[in-house]
């Protein structure tokens, strides 16, 4: 069951795989308290009618799920395979390493879809989502301004939470 | 469709998208197609070599599937996917090189409607969602060079007319749907050229394609895609055979650390007193044993109504795949019984999706 608009909903997950990234999700609106580190999936000024819960988030960066609510494209971005925020918002969100994918998307483009596009950096993840209704990306949480609008929130573990400060310092 | 009409098709899709791509490049990567004009329509390609030596057959070297596959987005609601397949472009068996097997086809030709977030409607010919296996069928994706007949033999590779396919969230894992009604016989008339057993010279071998029917099926994919579990259920006529044929088919998928099992199994009942009951199931294991490497072993099962004796098959393979869209693969296979549907003998083949 899917919460079009959710206050604030928080789910766990134990583990994924062998190395076991223990994330927290949290799924709010914009208004919601923000935490000051972890990585805030973002849309553009007009937010998706869509709800950004996980089974929703997995499938748009799957391309399970091309269009919202009202029949707007919704099109995911991610950041380079090699980014340690890729590769964690991979795990929490898709249960896979990004290297992981390749198979998965090999399948995928036997039937005319491919995967989302990779922009190269967090400020071109920040202007594509901007100007693009629909855009929906992530980046680090401090990274975040008033060009985009978060609609989500993943907790990270501490020593990728350290990462992230540093990347903001 | 004739050829040429085929590429018009494409050059009029090309100059109308065009004018819609966006301004975001994005670099070539194998196996993920060439953006012609921006996301907007995408062009790929997948070509299959084989190489076979078997038993009561003429030893034989095909380019066996050369495939153009294009698809592109037609407004935020519709996308359009085809793919043209030449077969047995060239063949050189013990009678010399030879081109007049070719047979360019429509493999897929639809266009998809986004109903809604996770449901769309597909009209147009695609393939039949009976199993994992023909969902997925190309050389390139798939570890052994001959195909299980339980993946094939019972019902049409292809199907023609409307087609309804979603997935939805089942706590973490999700269920995926299509449910399909055909009418191949009057929708398109080039189905009927490609053998319920292709290049293989038995007899009967009658063509592999539905006058009408309809089917569906319902998969269970958990998280991580790791585990599939799929039922597929079908009631249709085939082309020159008698008696409407009721198919349940069941398909199993698990994956970890690049280990791969994975199988399906049909039964297939004939509505006519007389009609025989056709039935089949194998088992395949993918072990990585480094490298790009996987050993490869396989045994199937099968019955097929129109000849007497069931068939036991085995093969055990080698495949390389440095990569996922790149395949180069050795298998011997050792068959009892109903020879003839597979002969014993060796196969191997190289195929990349481009």
């Amino acid at each position: 069951m899917f919460l079009r608009h959710p206050a604030v909903t928080v789910l766990s997950r134990s583990s994924i795989g062998r190395d076991c990234l223990i994330l927290a999700f949290v799924v709010g609106t914009a208004g919601g308290a923000p935490a000051e580190d972890g990585i805030a999936v973002i849309t553009g000024p007009i937010r998706p009618a869509i709800a950004f819960n996980r089974a929703n988030l997995q499938d748009i960066f799957l391309k399970r799920i091309q269009v919202d609510d009202d029949g707007h494209p919704l099109q995911a971005l991610n950041l380079p395979a090699d980014d340690p925020l890729r590769e964690a918002f991979s795990i929490e969100v898709l249960g896979r390493r990004p290297g992981a994918m390749q198979r998965y998307w090999t399948e995928q483009y036997f039937h005319g879809v491919s995967p989302p596009f990779v922009v190269r950096s967090p400020e071109a993840m920040v202007r594509y989502v901007a100007e693009t209704r629909g855009a929906v990306g992530y980046l680090p949480q401090c990274q975040v301004d008033a060009r985009v609008q978060v609609v989500a929130h993943l907790s990270v573990p501490a020593d990728l939470a350290s990462r992230l400060r540093h990347v903001c310092e | 469709m004739p050829p040429r009409l085929s590429v018009l098709l494409a050059r009029g899709l090309s100059a109308t998208l065009l004018l819609a791509a966006p301004a975001l490049a994005e670099s070539y990567e194998l196996g993920q197609g060439y953006p012609i004009a921006g996301p907007k329509l995408i062009a790929s390609a997948y070509v299959s070599l084989r190489a076979d030596h078997l038993q009561g057959e003429n030893s034989r070297f095909a380019a066996q599937d050369v495939s153009l596959l294009l698809h592109g987005d037609l407004g935020p609601l519709w996308h359009f996917f085809s793919e043209i397949e030449l077969s047995n472009a060239l063949v050189y068996s013990g009678d010399g090189v030879k081109t007049t097997d070719a047979d360019l086809d429509f493999e897929r030709l639809y266009l998809d409607h986004n109903l809604s977030t996770r449901t769309a409607l597909r009209l147009g010919k695609f393939l039949t969602p009976v199993g994992r296996w023909n969902l997925i069928h190309a050389d390139p994706l798939v570890w052994t060079v001959s195909r299980p007949l339980t993946t094939t033999v019972a019902f049409a590779r292809n199907a023609s007319g409307a087609q309804i396919l979603g997935s939805w969230p089942w706590d973490e894992a999700s269920l995926n749907f299509s449910a399909y009604l055909d009418a191949s016989a009057r929708l398109d008339p080039s189905e009927g050229q490609e053998k319920t057993f292709p290049d293989l010279s038995l007899r009967p071998n009658p063509p592999n394609s539905f006058r009408e029917g309809g089917g569906a099926r319902l998969a269970y994919r958990n998280f991580d895609d790791s585990v599939e579990i799929g039922l597929s259920l079908a009631r249709y006529t085939l082309k020159d055979l008698p008696g409407s044929k009721s198919l349940l088919g069941a398909d199993l998928f698990y994956s970890h650390n690049n280990l791969e099992l994975s199988g399906e199994s049909i039964y297939r009942q004939d509505d006519r007193p007389e009609g025989r009951t056709e039935w089949g199931a194998f088992l395949q294991l993918a072990l990585p044993i480094g490298g790009g490497f996987h050993a490869i072993a396989e045994h199937e099962r099968y019955q097929a109504a129109l000849f007497p004796r069931p068939l036991d098959s085995t093969s055990l393979g080698l495949t390389w795949r440095p990569r996922p869209p790149l395949s180069v693969k050795l298998e011997r296979r050792v068959s009892r019984g109903e020879e003839a549907l597979a002969p014993s003998g060796w196969l191997c083949s190289f195929a990349i999706l481009l």
